[in-house]
């Protein structure tokens, strides 16, 4: 079973999804990192996660753009213009949805964006899309890191 | 659908309630045509749908050229990977080089047993690769689930047609 992991350095919202993602049933394992630098370490297999090397990558990223250290616009045209990550799916989830970021997010490469909800009954209704269609309907890429 | 000579042609099927824009479907069998227009019909929400057979024909309602100032721009293509002419991985590259088009929402799908083609197609820059079950009924619900996702859940990059923001206050210049 695919884990998806979900970039989010807000606390609160992490315990959120967790929450949300609880209510809605998703039975994937979850993997919550903090901010960007952690996600590309996560997905190359290096430093705290070297252990992790020669293991399936994750079926989905959930990336929140607005993170400390390395933002997730930063950690997204890294993972896409890494040909050994690039074949992971990105949903980037953000409350800032201006028609500009909305564009400039896809043109990064990123495979879907969604709105934060501004509600815990929204969230789950969104875990539950996203469930829905990345985690039972697409075919995700079985993929290795090099 | 085929006409007299087994070729594929075009086929345009206007849905009440288009403001979301355009949607193109380029199918490899008659029967996901079907499938697909019925769920694209049972919602209220759904886009002008121009769907073809061929893979060239799908490269012409992509990408009309600089004659075409007034086609609105496509908000989302479902193609299948193995299209007769030209394949969906081709039109997938042409896609992302054009740009106008290249932050367009693509849908790749194929059938289940081809597994073979997820990873080319997530290489390739496609937004989601979907394996289509053989059962009709579940072919059905698949096709549901893709247009709730992209009609509903996601947000779409394409407001802009080729004339500018829906309104058409602004033009963009096309080469």
């Amino acid at each position: 079973m695919r884990t998806l992991v979900v970039a989010e350095d807000d606390p609160d919202d992490r315990h959120l999804i967790q929450d949300a993602i609880r209510a809605c049933g998703i039975a994937h394992p979850v993997v919550f990192l903090s901010d960007g630098e952690e996600l590309i370490a996560y997905l190359r297999r290096t430093g705290a996660y070297a252990s992790l090397a020669g293991t399936s990558l994750p079926g989905l990223v959930l990336l929140d753009l607005n993170m400390p250290r390395k933002d997730g616009r930063e950690a997204l045209t890294e993972i896409k213009s890494d040909a050994g990550l690039r074949s992971v799916p990105v949903v980037v989830m953000s409350s800032a949805c201006s028609p500009d970021q909305v564009a400039t997010t896809y043109g990064d490469g990123a495979n879907s964006f969604v709105e934060k909800p501004g509600t815990f009954e929204h969230l789950v209704a969104l875990m539950r899309s996203l469930d829905r269609y990345w985690l039972q309907t697409v075919a995700l890429p079985s993929i290795r890191p090099d | 659908m085929a006409n007299a000579n087994g070729a594929f042609m075009a086929t345009s099927v206007s849905i009440p309630g288009t403001e979301r824009g355009r949607l193109v479907f380029a199918y490899s069998r008659e029967g996901d045509l079907r499938s697909f227009s019925r769920a694209l019909s049972s919602r209220r929400d759904g886009p002008h749908l121009h769907a073809t057979g061929n893979g060239l024909d799908c490269l012409q309602l992509l990408l009309p050229g600089a004659g075409a100032l007034s086609t609105p721009m496509p908000w989302l293509c479902v193609i299948d990977f193995h299209l007769p002419g030209v394949d969906g991985l081709h039109i997938l590259g042409r896609v992302r080089a054009d740009p106008l088009l290249q932050r367009m929402p693509v849908v790749v799908t194929a059938r289940e047993s081809d597994r073979g083609v997820v990873e080319p197609s997530y290489m390739a820059g496609a937004n989601s690769c979907v394996l289509l079950p053989e059962d009709p009924a579940l072919r059905s619900e698949c096709w549901a689930r893709v247009l709730e996702y992209w009609l509903t859940t996601s947000v779409n990059p394409m407001g802009r047609s080729r004339h500018g923001m829906p309104g058409g206050a602004e033009c963009i210049e096309v080469a």
